[in-house]
């Protein structure tokens, strides 16, 4: 948040008398109904229904109380960007497991991106650009967070990556068998970060990459996006190699970490750093053309904060249809060592005449693949799935009651006074 | 809402038209009706850094970080009685003792528990005991004021009794009215 858009701090009292110069402010921002000793009853800047309409990852600043109602709710990104990628941590280190020195191509290039990743990685102007909220690969560049670009590395989840750099290089397969028809696809993948930074980074051989990422890292992050970002930093050189690989105007695929809806109660020790997931609209994705979507997930069921998008996706004509992270099997590596070259591939059923019969399940192309003899279309739930008729803003209150920090050391008093203050010289 | 209530008081040697408090007066007195947490924070180091000069003629002082339920009711019975001027005695009578009289500036803070300022106040404040009284702590936790995020800050205040000109206590009036200020170690 810009400071200039911050509710401004207001003088209340003012003495410049010979016995008292003083002065008192107050924030109303940062009030409660109770408060008899300023103006008036103020009710907060934001309440639950507002985040319903501006979906944003958000932080309570104070403690919220079944009257929360005037609570100050902001989004922790802004309190990151104001105070530092790890407010209220400061010190702490994150959880470098499975970090590397070197990125996929045993260089370290990624160095020279660190501060540039947004930028870098941006989808081509000027449609796909407003759709990208790249806020994880910002936060590095930010003087603010000098830290957090000096501690950050690649990683490589060898239980993870490789087997979802497979399954997006079998989705990679896919699209080759439906030369040109695929133009109007758009892939959503909503896998746990790391997963899906691989997946969309074998995919971006043939489509646009679309991060859409609005957190930050932090020490005690409820979401471990730190893995995330090393992860991307991992895999650099297939996503920078991507835009001179694909045709131009390749069709795009939305890049979300499925972690930034995990679940959270308000634990003092923890900084909730999820985020809700902004989808473009169904007149943007006319824009460029998507009438089928793809949803990548680990299960049958859409998160929560795309409910309202797909509905509306729906509404329009567009037809959204899902797989199965788990409907791919891949292949085991001879060399035990991660391997994400071009030919390593999943297989969609686990057999190569079940992944023949991909497309057919979907009815939307003519594969150049003939249907495999005794093709059997799957199960319709696990390709052709429904949402939850929830209405995810029922949750947020609860999803998004968020402290931070923590640690704070025991509650009562410390100091040396054990009375109230007064004027009295005598 | 639980609330966290923080207080510094500190009694200074300053006798009338001292620099110290003349300048504490102008600093608050053209601070402006409102701010910015950027402004406020300014506010703050200004603040710090002209009291930090006046460090080696502090003489008492008390502090107190307050996390507890009557945090907010404290924080308005201290401001409640900081502004009300209408019982404080007459100090003429320490005119012939210009040197021996005191300036007591105050610093009150109250914001949201686990607010960001909260954080900020929970580490400044995490002293071990021992050092509690010193002049150095005193520096630090004034010091440490400007650090803290008033984005997130209900309500504080600047106080310095008297003004430039008027006279203020004696160390017997310190003993007398003002027994909870300690002597700095």
């Amino acid at each position: 948040m810009a400071e200039a858009d911050q509710s401004p701090i207001e003088r209340l009292t003012f003495f410049d008398k010979t016995e008292l110069v003083g002065a008192r402010w107050w924030q109303p921002s940062v009030s409660d109904e109770g408060d008899t000793n300023t103006p008036g009853r103020r009710k907060a800047l934001l309440i639950l229904g507002a985040l319903v309409a501006a979906p944003l990852a958000v932080a309570v600043v104070n403690h919220l109380s079944d009257d929360s109602a005037t609570d100050q709710i902001r989004p922790s990104t802004d309190l990151q960007r104001e105070n530092g990628w790890d407010v209220g941590s400061a010190g702490r280190k994150l959880d470098w497991a499975d970090a590397n020195i070197t990125d996929v191509d045993g260089s370290v290039d990624w160095q020279k991106h660190v501060k540039t990743l947004a930028s870098d990685l941006a989808p081509p102007p000027p449609l796909l650009l407003p759709w990208a909220l790249p806020t994880l690969l910002q936060m590095p560049s930010l003087p603010i967070n000098a830290s957090l670009a000096n501690q950050i590395m690649p990683i490589c989840d060898s239980s993870d990556m490789p087997d979802a750099w497979q399954v997006g290089r079998a989705l990679v397969g896919q699209l080759g068998v439906v030369p040109g028809a695929h133009s109007d696809l758009m892939v959503v993948v909503d896998l746990p970060g790391p997963k899906s930074i691989s997946v969309a980074a074998a995919l971006s051989d043939a489509m646009t990459p679309v991060f859409i990422l609005d957190n930050c890292p932090h020490p005690a992050g409820v979401v471990p996006a730190h893995r995330t970002l090393g992860a991307l930093l991992y895999l650099l050189p297939r996503f920078l190699a991507g835009p001179s690989v694909r045709p131009a105007g390749a069709p795009p695929v939305l890049v979300l970490d499925s972690a930034r809806l995990s679940p959270y109660s308000d634990a003092p020790d923890q900084f909730d750093n999820r985020y809700l997931a902004r989808m473009p609209s169904p007149a943007q994705l006319r824009e460029v053309g998507v009438a089928h979507v793809l949803y990548v997930g680990m299960s049958t069921d859409v998160l929560d904060d795309l409910v309202d998008s797909f509905d509306a996706w729906v509404k329009a004509g567009i037809d959204i249809r899902m797989v199965q992270y788990g409907d791919f099997t891949p292949t085991t590596s001879t060399t035990g060592e991660p391997n994400f070259g071009p030919g390593r591939r999943a297989w969609f059923g686990g057999t190569a005449e079940s992944d023949a019969g991909f497309w057919y399940n979907y009815g939307w192309y003519q594969p150049t693949v003939p249907r495999p003899l005794g093709w059997v279309a799957r199960p319709s739930g696990l390709w052709r799935f429904r949402w939850r008729s929830s209405v995810f803003g029922s949750n947020l209150g609860r999803v998004h009651t968020i402290r931070w920090g923590g640690g704070l050391g025991s509650s009562g008093r410390s100091g040396s006074w054990t009375r109230t203050g007064g004027s009295s010289f005598g | 809402m639980a609330w966290t209530f923080f207080n510094m008081q500190m009694a200074f040697r300053s006798p009338p038209g001292d620099p110290l408090r003349q300048a504490v007066r102008d600093l608050v007195v053209k601070s402006g009706h409102r701010h910015t947490p950027s402004q406020h924070r300014e506010l703050y180091r200004r603040l710090n850094e002209l009291v930090q000069r006046a460090m080696p003629q502090l003489q008492r002082w008390a502090w107190d970080l307050v996390r507890t339920d009557s945090a907010r009711d404290d924080y308005q019975e201290w401001n409640t009685d900081l502004e009300d001027t209408s019982d404080v005695p007459d100090m003429q009578a320490n005119a012939a003792t210009p040197f021996e009289q005191h300036a007591v500036i105050t610093v009150i803070l109250l914001t949201p528990q686990g607010s960001v300022a909260d954080q900020g106040l929970g580490v400044l404040c995490d002293l071990p005991e021992s050092i509690w009284m010193r002049r150095a702590t005193c520096a630090r936790l004034l010091a440490g004021l400007e650090s803290l995020d008033f984005a997130t800050m209900h309500g504080d205040g600047i106080y310095l009794q008297p003004g430039p000109r008027g006279h203020g206590p004696l160390a017997a009036d310190l003993d007398d009215g003002w027994d909870w200020l300690a002597a700095v170690e």
